[in-house]
């Protein structure tokens, strides 16, 4: 009896690295991604490792560790399963792509973590979406967290709810709609504390090509708004914000995102 | 300040972007009524492709497009087609151009993904659209000569006109065998 494996490999790499000015010029972040495809039906099976020095990783050198995960999907991708360290499929995190941002939506603020250890189930029917997830904070998989999230995504309308529960529980109404040239993502969030969030930001590019952004946050009575303009010139990308936590002071910063 | 020169120096042959297939499942039906499956096949270029390439398309490739993913569309174990995927900048962002290919591989239709238009209707209407279907690579599409434009909308236009155009020369010269 002869057994015969038959394995098609992949593989892609990308990355970036960002200076940003806030006060002084640090290397804000930096990232590497490694995605490997198996098998014969090259979609089947995905294996993704990301190596991220964030946040002030002068100081901290490898400290930090990002997405490495499993992804299984159907013949016509319909449902998915991730399992590994992803972020949470809560509210926005469902598909804006926090990279880059100076000003970040409310997962922040609410949840205080972006990405954890563990399994989702997610797809979609027609124009129908959901996501559900368990996952864990941390390697010794105690008090899970539950996420369910059912959207509707259309040409140019994508919505959400969604329902987190760890420790405390919370709810999110989040919203992408595009018209004519305006981009317009919010969320609400809502936890059984009583805690209130608003999120919203408003993108459109009115000339030269320069993405504006005008977004606000509101989290435990605390109002921050933020103008944002970007350029991106393929190779990098200038982002300049002006960033005003009210009753306090106006803060600028200027970002540059290397694409090599 | 040695750690940021390394990377610097690994970030040199790093990073690659490419349009993202955001909703395949959906896009195939709309492209491929009959489709039950399909899978990518990820494709760089060596340095002659690449010259082939940019010669055709008559401008260099961007910098972020290292590699390039056809989308091999399958009824049962047939193959009945290919989608390709591409993103231009339009009057007003990125606009992201879904291209269906028949067996011939000739254009069968093309989706926009994602744009932010002023005149996002006109781009997105059949009127538009439809005057790339049966175009192949040895087709001339351009915009005023074989494609009519949306008044108004000229570079959003020329943008879904070059994104046709260079995706079929690409799947052309580089086809799917590694």
């Amino acid at each position: 009896m002869i057994l015969l494996f038959l394995i098609n490999f992949s593989y892609k790499i990308d990355g970036y690295f960002t200076l940003r000015y806030d006060k002084e010029i640090y290397l804000y972040g930096s990232e590497v991604n490694f995605r490997f495809i198996f098998g014969e039906d090259y979609d089947r099976l995905l294996i993704f490792l990301q190596i991220p020095f964030t946040s002030h990783f002068n100081h901290h050198f490898w400290q930090h560790y990002g997405d490495g995960y499993i992804h299984l999907k159907s013949p016509m991708g319909n449902l998915n399963l991730k399992i590994g360290r992803f972020d949470i499929p809560f509210s926005l995190l469902k598909y804006y792509d926090t990279h880059f941002l100076i000003f970040q939506p409310l997962y922040e603020d609410a949840l205080g973590y972006k990405k954890n250890i563990g399994t989702t189930l997610f797809g979609y029917l027609k124009d129908f979406l959901f996501d559900i997830n368990c996952s864990f904070k941390d390697k010794k998989l105690a008090n899970p967290i539950f996420t369910l999230r059912f959207g509707l995504d259309k040409e140019k309308i994508k919505t959400g709810f969604s329902f987190l529960k760890e420790r405390e529980k919370f709810i999110s109404l989040d919203m992408n709609l595009i018209h004519l040239l305006f981009d317009f993502q919010s969320e609400l969030i809502y936890s059984w504390d009583k805690k209130k969030g608003i999120f919203l930001t408003i993108n459109f590019t009115p000339f030269w090509e320069l993405e504006t952004k005008f977004s606000y946050k509101y989290w435990e009575k605390e109002n921050n708004f933020n103008l944002e303009l970007a350029k991106d010139w393929e190779i990098f990308e200038l982002r300049g914000a002006l960033n005003y936590l009210l009753e306090k002071e106006i803060r600028p910063i200027i970002q540059l995102n290397f694409k090599i | 300040m040695k750690k940021l020169f390394l990377f610097l120096l690994i970030s040199e042959i790093i990073f690659a972007g490419i349009c993202v297939w955001r909703n395949p499942d959906k896009d195939i039906k709309k492209l491929f009524p009959k489709a039950t499956s399909y899978k990518s096949i990820i494709r760089r270029y060596n340095k002659e492709e690449k010259e082939k390439i940019e010669k055709l398309i008559n401008k260099e490739l961007d910098p972020d497009e290292t590699e390039f993913t056809f989308y091999q569309i399958f009824m049962n174990k047939k193959r009945i087609g290919t989608v390709l995927t591409h993103t231009e900048k339009g009057q007003y962002g990125a606009i992201e151009v879904v291209i269906g290919l028949d067996s011939l591989n000739k254009v069968q239709k093309v989706l926009i993904q994602r744009e932010r238009e002023i005149k996002s209707e006109e781009l997105r209407s059949e009127k538009f659209l439809n005057q790339f279907i049966n175009k192949s690579f040895k087709d001339t599409i351009e915009i005023n000569k074989t494609i009519k434009p949306i008044k108004g909308a000229e570079k959003a236009s020329k943008a879904v006109a070059f994104s046709v155009k260079k995706m079929l020369i690409v799947y052309e010269i580089l086809k799917e065998e590694r």
